[in-house]
Parts: C-alpha cells; sequence; structure tokens
C-alpha cells in the first residue's frame, strides 16, 4: 500500500503526523480499447472542435459553464487562492456517535497509520475514541478539494472515511409512505427478515461475474500466449543461439564502425586487458578491441552511452513495459518513495513499503564489496 | 499488445517449447568491455545447467537496467503483469503488498528476466514450499579498502577452517567485486532468525580471534579498511548476486566458485569475468555442486549460540 497523503491529525492542541493509506480496491478488470484491425492501443487526444487541432496540455485552461455555451475561466492561481490555507492537516472538528451518520454520507475509505515518532499519541487518539464511543468529524484538504471526513476506529486503528457534504445527498421522493399495511401483513414480513438474519461474513459474498470473466481471460491469454509473440511484424521464429550469435555478429559491427569515426577523451584504465583471458572463440573479436589504445576504448564506451540514451525515449516504453507504465500511473507515489529516501537500504526488505513491487534507483548498485 | 515502435529490434526465438521476444540485443550493456545485452543472454543460456538447479524453486527478485549497467537500474519484487503464462509465479503469503514473485525454474523464464534488463541472479535462499526455511547460510565477506579480495580471502581461509573443524560442507564464491560469499548447504529445517544467529556467532567468534583483520562493525565509517563480517544476509527476503551470477561491473566481472586450493593460494577476484567463464568449467567443472550436500547446521549452532 502506497502513501496517498500525509499530514497530521489535529485537535485542540494536540498534533499527530500520520500517512494515509487507501483501505479499498477495486478488483474490477479493466479493458483497453484497440483498434480492432491491428491491434494497436488506442491513443485519446485533446482536440478543439472550433480549430480542428490536437491541443497541448499546456494550452488548456479551466472553464465553468455558467450556462449554455458561456464560460468563465478560471486560472490555477484564482483556484489556488480559494484553498484552505491548512492543507497539510485533518481538523478534527466535532466528535459525534458513529450510529447518527448514515452510511449514505460515506464516499471513500483510508487507513491512517501514524509517522514513527507519532505512534504513541496515535494510540492515543485511538483509545480515547474507543473508550468514548464518539466518532471525530473533520475537515481536510485532498487533490484541492476540501473533504469534511468521519475519523474512526477501525481494527484498533484509524480510519477516515470522506463523506459528502448535507448539500450533495440528493432529496428522494416518498409517496409511499402514506401507506399502513396491517399489523398481520407486517407480522409475516418481520418473520420473514428474521429467518434470514445473519452475522456479517462479508468473505462469502463472490462476485461470481467477475470469477466467470477472469476465467475467461486466463483461458484467452493461454491460447494467445503462442500466438502473440510468434507474429512480430513478419518476424520468423529463429534458434536461440542462432538469434544471439547473429545479434552479437552485428553488435560488434557497429562496434567497429563507431571506432573509426570518433577519437578523443582518453581514460586511463587500472586494468591491463592482457590480464583478461579469454575464450578461444571470442579471442579475435576482443583481441582487436585490445590492440586499438586506450584512447579508441573510451570513445567506444562514450559511444556506446550515446546509443543507449537515443534508443531511450523510442525503447524504452517497451522493455521496461511493466516499469514504465506502473511508474507513469503511480507517479506521485513512485517518486515520493525516492525523495523520501527510501533508498538507504538494500536490497529493501520484502516487506519495505515499494509501491507496486518497483523501486527508483539513481545509479548502478554499488557491487557488494567492491 | 506492445505499442508499435519502428526503431525497437525484437526477434522470436524458441526456448525448449516457448516462443520468446527478445528485444534490442544489440543494445551494449557493458560499454567498457562492449558486452552486448544479447552476449549477456547467451552466456545465461550456456550457464542455464548450472544456474537453475540453485534457483529453480525460489523467488526471485529483478534488478533491472533496461539500459545496461551505466544507465539507471531498478529493483521490482513484483512478477510483470504481462508476462507469458507459462512464467512460474510465486504470491508471497507474509507480503502485506501480496506480492507476486517470479520462479525462475527454466531455462525460457531465466532468458524472459535477461530481456528485461536483468543482468544478477538474485534469489531467496529458500524456496516456495518451505520459504521461511533457508537452504543456505551465508558468511558475507565484504572487505573496506584499502582492504581487497586478498584480505576477503584470507578470512574466506579461517571461517573455512572453522566450517572444516564442524564437519560442514560449504561453498567459497567470490562475490564477482572484491568481497567473498562462503555459501553452506541447509536441510530446510531452521528459521532464518535460526540461520542468522547461528551465522553470527561464528562470525563474533571470529572477530574476537582476529580483530585487527575483521570486524562486525555495520558502519562503514567505522571499518577501518578491515574485512566487514555481514551476516545479516541471512534474512527473509534478502538476496545477493548468486553463483555464476553476473555483476553489474565495468569488466563484467561474476560471481564463481572456487575451489579450496584457491582460496589457499590467493586469486584476483576480477579474473572471472562472463567471457572466460565457459573457459573456467571446461578447467575445474561445476564447483556449486557441493551445495547438493546439506550440512548439519546443529552442531555450529550448539558451539556458536
Amino acid at each position: 500500500m502506497h502513501t496517498l497523503w500525509k499530514g497530521s491529525i489535529s485537535f485542540g492542541l494536540v498534533n499527530v503526523p500520520v500517512k494515509m493509506q487507501a483501505a479499498t480496491e477495486s478488483k474490477e478488470f479493466q479493458f483497453h480499447y484497440l483498434h480492432n484491425a491491428c491491434q494497436g492501443r488506442i491513443r485519446y487526444v485533446k482536440q478543439c472542435p472550433r480549430c480542428k487541432t490536437e491541443v497541448e496540455n499546456r494550452d488548456l485552461v479551466k472553464g465553468y459553464e455558467y450556462e449554455k455555451d458561456r464560460y468563465v475561466i478560471l486560472t490555477d492561481e484564482e483556484l489556488a487562492s480559494v484553498q484552505e490555507p491548512s492543507a497539510r492537516s485533518i481538523d478534527i472538528l466535532d466528535f459525534v456517535d458513529l450510529k447518527e451518520i448514515d452510511p449514505v454520507y460515506y464516499q471513500k475509505s483510508y487507513y491512517l497509520s501514524p509517522e514513527d515518532t507519532a505512534a504513541k499519541a496515535y494510540r492515543l487518539l485511538c483509545l480515547a475514541m474507543l473508550e468514548s464511543g464518539k466518532v471525530a468529524l473533520a475537515h481536510l484538504t485532498l487533490r484541492s478539494k476540501q473533504y469534511l471526513a468521519c475519523l474512526r476506529v477501525f481494527e484498533e486503528g484509524l480510519v477516515l472515511e470522506t463523506m459528502f457534504y448535507a448539500d450533495e445527498i440528493r432529496r428522494m421522493e416518498r409517496p409511499w409512505q402514506e401507506i399502513q399495511p396491517t399489523e398481520t401483513e407486517l407480522m409475516l414480513a418481520r418473520q420473514l427478515v428474521e429467518q434470514l438474519a445473519k452475522p456479517f461474513e462479508p468473505g462469502k459474498y463472490r462476485d461470481g461475474m467477475r470469477d466467470k470473466l477472469a476465467e475467461m481471460i486466463e483461458q484467452k491469454v493461454k491460447g494467445e500466449s503462442l500466438r502473440v509473440p510468434t507474429a512480430p511484424r513478419g518476424g520468423q521464429v529463429l534458434d536461440l543461439m542462432e538469434a544471439l550469435r547473429a545479434s552479437i555478429a552485428r553488435a560488434e559491427e557497429k562496434k567497429d564502425g563507431a571506432r573509426e569515426s570518433d577519437a578523443e577523451g582518453a581514460e586511463e584504465n587500472e586494468e591491463p586487458p592482457e590480464d583478461r583471458s579469454l575464450s578461444n572463440r571470442e579471442e579475435a573479436s576482443v583481441n582487436r578491441q585490445v590492440n586499438t589504445d586506450v584512447s579508441g576504448r573510451a570513445d567506444e564506451s562514450a559511444k556506446a552511452r550515446a546509443d543507449a540514451s537515443e534508443n531511450a525515449n523510442t525503447e524504452a516504453p517497451a522493455t521496461t513495459g511493466a516499469a514504465a507504465r506502473g511508474a507513469r500511473t503511480k507517479a506521485p507515489a513512485t517518486t515520493g518513495t525516492a525523495a523520501g529516501g527510501a533508498r538507504t537500504k538494500e536490497p529493501p526488505g520484502p516487506e519495505e513499503p515499494v509501491p507496486s513491487g518497483l523501486k527508483p534507483r539513481k545509479r548502478a548498485v554499488k557491487a557488494k564489496g567492491a | 499488445m506492445p505499442k508499435s515502435n519502428p526503431s525497437r529490434q525484437e526477434v522470436s526465438v524458441r526456448v525448449a517449447g516457448q516462443t520468446l521476444t527478445l528485444t534490442n540485443l544489440e543494445k551494449v550493456y557493458f560499454p567498457e568491455c562492449g558486452i552486448s545485452k544479447g552476449e549477456l543472454i547467451q552466456y545465461y543460456t550456456e550457464m542455464a545447467p548450472y544456474i537453475l538447479p540453485q534457483i529453480a524453486k525460489s523467488p526471485f527478485t529483478m534488478v533491472r537496467y533496461p539500459e545496461g549497467i551505466g544507465g539507471a537500474s531498478f529493483y521490482q519484487k513484483e512478477c510483470p503483469a504481462q508476462a507469458p503464462s507459462w512464467v512460474e509465479r510465486f504470491r508471497d503469503p507474509h507480503s502485506r503488498q501480496g506480492l507476486t514473485y517470479v520462479i525462475c525454474d527454466r531455462l525460457a523464464t531465466l532468458i524472459y528476466l535477461i530481456n528485461l534488463g536483468c543482468v544478477e541472479i538474485h534469489a531467496w535462499a529458500s524456496t516456495r514450499e518451505r520459504p521461511d526455511y533457508p537452504e543456505w547460510a551465508v558468511f558475507d565477506l565484504d572487505p573496506d579498502p584499502p582492504s581487497g579480495s586478498l584480505e576477503a580471502l584470507r578470512v574466506a581461509r579461517w571461517l573455512g577452517e572453522i566450517l572444516l573443524e564442524l564437519k560442514l560442507k560449504f561453498l567459497v564464491k567470490t562475490s564477482g567485486a572484491a568481497g567473498i560469499h562462503i555459501l553452506l548447504p541447509l536441510a530446510p529445517h531452521y528459521t532464518y532468525a535460526e540461520v542468522q544467529r547461528g551465522i553470527q556467532g561464528v562470525c563474533r567468534f571470529l572477530a574476537g580471534q582476529r580483530p585487527a583483520d575483521c570486524t562486525l562493525e555495520r558502519s562503514v565509517k567505522k571499518r577501518e579498511g578491515k574485512v566487514y563480517l555481514d551476516y545479516l544476509q541471512n534474512g527473509r527476503g534478502r538476496t545477493m548476486a548468486g553463483t555464476y551470477s553476473v555483476r553489474p561491473t565495468p569488466l563484467a566481472t561474476v560471481s564463481a566458485p572456487l575451489c579450496w586450493e584457491e582460496v589457499i593460494t590467493g586469486v584476483r577476484t576480477e579474473d572471472f569475468t562472463l567471457r572466460n567463464m565457459k573457459e573456467r568449467m571446461a578447467q575445474v567443472g561445476d564447483l556449486s555442486q557441493v551445495m547438493e550436500d546439506k550440512s548439519d547446521f546443529s552442531l555450529l549452532l550448539h558451539y556458536f549460540t
């Protein structure tokens, strides 16, 4: 679970620094639109219907449609000016009984956990709320919107439920309120309810449709795992070792070409290259490299690096598919972890909060014992 | 379906019944010695018969270098969602995030991982069947400069003598950098905590005997050029470069198993590289076979805890 928000609970003079994590997740299958003809993933483009051109993000402004086709523009600065100053705190307003709040008010649940230094104050707040049987109503700002929230104890920890404001709850007409059933009818209905009354066991209900869908997808993937990779743009399936040999030969060619074209930027190498023992197969090619002077080798590495970065733009999303995509969708969390100094230990224990199993690192791993 | 990308080179290969798409085989991964991703995959393909038996049942941690060793790298534990369906997965029941690891149990998976940019082999000491009971313990000898591999090897010798005394089988290997790893094959009867306690006991004993040469000091600043005896690698989910793993070093050094004579006479750890391991295998064979001989750890625990 990654941290969505950091701030502190404040009431009276007490401040409890906390981290917020989503308490729930949707297990719904996500589908993507593909072009039926070639199965390319559809990209969404922002287009201005008036100018018929694609519009970039930096050319967007926010407008409020106050009547049909008429807008007032609000700049980012103007929007920021109405934001509450205490954007980083959960301000407790009142304590109320949980039973008084109808579930219709609840939006989404978040777990709050204490920062290391605040565990005791956090625990204290939990216990006090448990003993008094009260829950707290609070204000907080999330994604530049001020929320009403209910803070309560759930399984010994604090849960924050964002809530709708009273004017966001719609009125429902209730013409059936006038109808009065007889006492016998009422008794029968009550018996029926009692027959089906059971303790709440959330684990026993399953999304049958999702299960069926999962099965269907799994079957399809099994069937298709062979089809998808075998047909990459007209290529044919090669023998592994043959493909590798060919690629190494091509890489060698490229390298030779690179060496001839440039020559500067000498770099001292502490390893005498002659010390490297080589297998027969590579001897020829590597000896060529050994014989070139030191400056030649330095250039080559520079060239190779340039090649790599050149390729990076176009190719990275493909090779690092999972990583790149994961990083993009969960961007705030990933960068948050890096900035938060999670890079202190290596390798991390399995329980460290690594969003989507990824951990960005700045440089190559320092080889152990180097 | 991957995004169409004209500059991306890919080739489909058949590996033991599975079809795999390999990308950018010509990309240079080790600029100093011009080793490409293709050559790295070739190395691992050739070494797979020696590597796979040690890791085939264990969760695998990916350390990915998509732009080669000069570029950014990152840890990834979660199996990529778009991994082929035949890639074995293991959901760690202890992980609060519900991490699902790759189990690298076959050549195709190994190649798939290297193709993702993994340079090293990082697998757990325990297997999916008994994830809390490691199948090897490790002494990780990490020389603090100016100490180097010679000093680390000397400490390995002393440790080896203790282990021989206890009638334990063990494997000494280079870390691939200046360090030395000593692996003790274990039957999975002891928890990580117990194993760590035993290894810690031996390390503490040796540091007491040779205070001028070894240290248990975790702070790098206070190691004073001694060899750091790291017993903390014996922890659940901790991984280090495995036997025959290539390291992200300029010369593409390999974590190479040594025979006892080499430990005594001394070797240069940087002499073992991706390009000469095949030759070495022909000369000395697979020294890691000793790992099949599970040691009786109880004696060590008895004397050192």
